[in-house]
């Protein structure tokens, strides 16, 4: 999952990216208001956590932008304490939640996997195909009953496809939601991430879901 | 004190030193030697005067006076008494009589004011037959005092005198001590002047610190010169790189605007733009990676990592992709080898290897790839049975941008193996390469074997499972 943080405060910045790619999430950064933009063309994101007091665009401006655009990204907008009329007017500019300053960063991380969770139509955090079950909260794959022990990466992955179940999606698509940054021969990376999943979970008793899509990609997906 | 030059301290401090040095011997000699001097005279005056009474004897009811007791002997003037204090013989210099200068036994006292002054030293016995007799001596102090002036003269010349030499000669010490430490500061104010960083110190052999010191700095100057080499190769490679494909899409944009009319012609000329679009999207991504990489650490995710399943992984990706070619992959790979790294970058690394064997072997051919412990490392090997390198290029291939043939270009940026490098390197381990050109090569790389890893039971090594 890849998440831009857009706020200006450089240490609150890099304590927000810590947290979050301590949770194995991509993460990108920018400092600027009028940088926000660029970075949505590049990259598609997962969530947007998004400061109203901003220099360049204020947030509010940045979303108002991306909604105009009819970019649908899950936006998590943070504001002071005494700023009511923000967070009404946040909300109304289409952020889909808020967060007040100062906040835990438990509630952060617990925040942004309930937009996650929204912006893929999930009820909860556990996810299930077939007999495989991904808990998305407590980092846990079971493939019949039995525990899948999985890197942080190839979880990563799991979780994108399963997230995205019955999606077709590409390699450059799933190399963007995976690392931060794109480079050559991604594809062929995430060819062997892919070969390894299906070795870990696929070999097991039961129908195999990771399907590939000759010259399209990956689906998860029941069935064939 | 601080704006002074090291060279004008030390020889401020050492004079200062050698000042002290010289006024405290000065001082301990001058005081103890006059008191030795002094009781020396004195010593000499009581002696003289005690040994004139053996001189003096009485005969014939009359003082018979020793031919011996002369007034004046060792510089003492004697004078003898009778109890009423009338001279009986001898001399009384400076007028020292004794009805000015009461008698008094065996008492030495200093009598008169410089520079006429005396010691005076009175002795009272009983002469047999004749009764009580003084003798008296009278020794002038003046002998002692001119020896000591003399002395004090002196010292005021060889003191200052010491100090001068002293500080000449630390000021010589120093400055030649001193003269390596100006040419290092010398050496570098050029390099700062001129930005030519292939000066040199060159202080030569020497075994102190400040040879060391020297020998230090320049092997500094030699890293920091590749490095700004290496660095400027890069960049100039990378631009020429960047510069062929944008030429290419400007003249097919031209070509497009100006030349083609069918719409076919537009649609090649499309095609042609879309493909350097994208092998300049592939070199800036190398590029990117390479600027992470040499930002250092920082962009490495380390986990323990299971080695034996990635390479598993990377082997039979690379079977597939070789298949075209008709080159078939065979892994040797041993079970449970656990490294500390980054899985992303590891694949990556472990996938340029073979990708590369595969791209330069021959159609038909194999490549063999073994993964093994071994004394706390884990060695990989990707021998192929392809074109092979030659002798001149093969210490080079590591580097960025060099290919070993460069009309061969369709492919590579010459990054791939560079970055294999990088990659071992920044986990703490490293890469060797050999070739026999028509024979093919042999790729290795060496990683740290993560210590006390408990063995990984992953699901694919369970008995019964492939």
């Amino acid at each position: 999952m890849r998440i831009l943080v857009v706020e200006d405060n450089v240490r609150l910045s890099a304590l927000i990216v810590k947290k979050l790619k301590s949770e194995n999430y991509s993460v990108d950064a920018c400092l600027r208001g009028d940088e926000a933009p660029d970075y949505l063309a590049c990259a598609e994101y997962d969530a947007l956590i998004l400061d109203v007091m901003l220099p360049g665009l204020s947030g509010l401006d940045v979303l108002r932008a991306m909604r105009a655009k009819h970019d649908k990204t899950p936006v998590l907008l943070l504001t002071a304490r005494d700023s009511v009329g923000d967070r009404v007017s946040g909300l109304d500019a289409g952020a889909d939640d808020y967060l007040v300053k100062p906040f835990a960063f438990d509630e952060l991380t617990a925040r942004v996997r309930a937009l996650i969770r929204r912006g893929t139509n999930a009820a909860g955090n556990v996810f299930t195909a077939a007999d495989l079950t991904v808990d998305c909260g407590a980092r846990k794959v079971t493939r019949g009953g039995r525990d899948v022990g999985l890197s942080a990466r190839e979880f990563a992955i799991l979780e994108y496809l399963i997230r995205n179940k019955g999606i077709v999606l590409s390699r450059r698509t799933i190399g963007g939601h995976i690392w931060n940054y794109d480079y050559e021969g991604a594809s062929n990376i995430i060819d062997v991430y892919i070969r390894n999943l299906r070795r870990k979970m696929d070999s097991a008793e039961g129908p195999k879901l990771i399907h590939t899509v000759r010259g399209a990609g990956y689906v998860l997906r029941e069935g064939v | 004190m601080k704006k002074l030059p090291i060279k004008i301290k030390i020889v401020i401090l050492f004079s200062m030193l050698m000042a002290a040095v010289v006024s405290a011997a000065l001082f301990v000699l001058l005081s103890v030697g006059e008191q030795m001097v002094v009781s020396a005279t004195q010593n000499d005056l009581m002696n003289t005067v005690a040994e004139s009474r053996a001189d003096i004897e009485y005969e014939h009811g009359a003082l018979d006076f020793d031919d011996d007791l002369k007034y004046y002997e060792n510089g003492v003037s004697l004078s003898v008494y009778n109890e009423a204090g009338q001279l009986l013989y001898g001399r009384q210099p400076g007028g020292l009589t004794p009805s000015e200068w009461p008698l008094s036994h065996a008492e030495m006292r200093v009598a008169g004011a410089p520079p006429r002054s005396y010691y005076v030293y009175d002795m009272e016995y009983l002469q047999d037959g004749y009764g009580v007799l003084w003798v008296r001596g009278v020794l002038p102090t003046e002998g002692t005092d001119t020896a000591f002036a003399a002395l004090m003269r002196l010292a005021a010349v060889i003191l200052p005198l010491l100090i001068v030499v002293g500080a000449a000669g630390s000021y010589l010490v120093a400055s030649g001590a001193l003269r390596p430490i100006r040419r290092i500061a010398d050496t570098a104010e050029e390099i700062t002047a001129g930005g030519d960083l292939s000066k040199r110190i060159a202080l030569g052999d020497g075994k102190d610190e400040i040879y060391s010191l020297a020998a230090t700095f320049d092997r500094m100057l030699e890293r920091l010169q590749a490095a700004f080499d290496k660095e400027h190769q890069f960049t100039s490679d990378a631009s020429h790189e960047l510069r062929t494909p944008v030429s290419v899409i400007i003249s097919q944009c031209e070509y497009a605007l100006d030349g083609a009319d069918s719409r076919e012609e537009l649609r090649a000329a499309a095609k042609s733009v879309l493909e350097e679009a994208r092998r300049m999207s592939a070199l800036i991504a190398h590029l990117l990676s390479f600027a992470r990489a040499d930002k250092g650490d920082a962009d490495i995710h380390r986990e323990t990592v299971n080695l034996s399943e990635l390479a598993r992984g990377v082997a039979e990706q690379a079977a597939e992709a070789a298949a075209d070619k008709k080159i078939t992959v065979e892994a040797a790979i041993e079970d449970g080898l656990i490294v500390s790294g980054d899985e992303t970058l590891l694949i990556r690394m472990m996938w340029n290897l073979l990708e590369n064997s595969v791209k330069y072997g021959r159609q038909g051919g194999a490549a063999k790839f073994s993964l093994r412990g071994e004394n706390g490392s884990v060695i990989g090997e990707i021998r192929d049975n392809g074109v092979g390198v030659a002798a001149e290029h093969i210490g080079k291939i590591w580097e960025r941008f060099y290919r070993v043939d460069a009309s061969r270009s369709g492919g590579g940026f010459g990054l791939g193996l560079p970055m294999v490098k990088y990659i071992a390197e920044a986990h703490g381990g490293g890469v060797s390469a050999q070739s026999e050109p028509g024979a093919g090569s042999v790729f290795a790389f060496r990683l740290p074997r993560k210590k006390d890893s408990v063995p990984f039971i992953s699901p694919s090594s369970w008995p019964g499972k492939l």
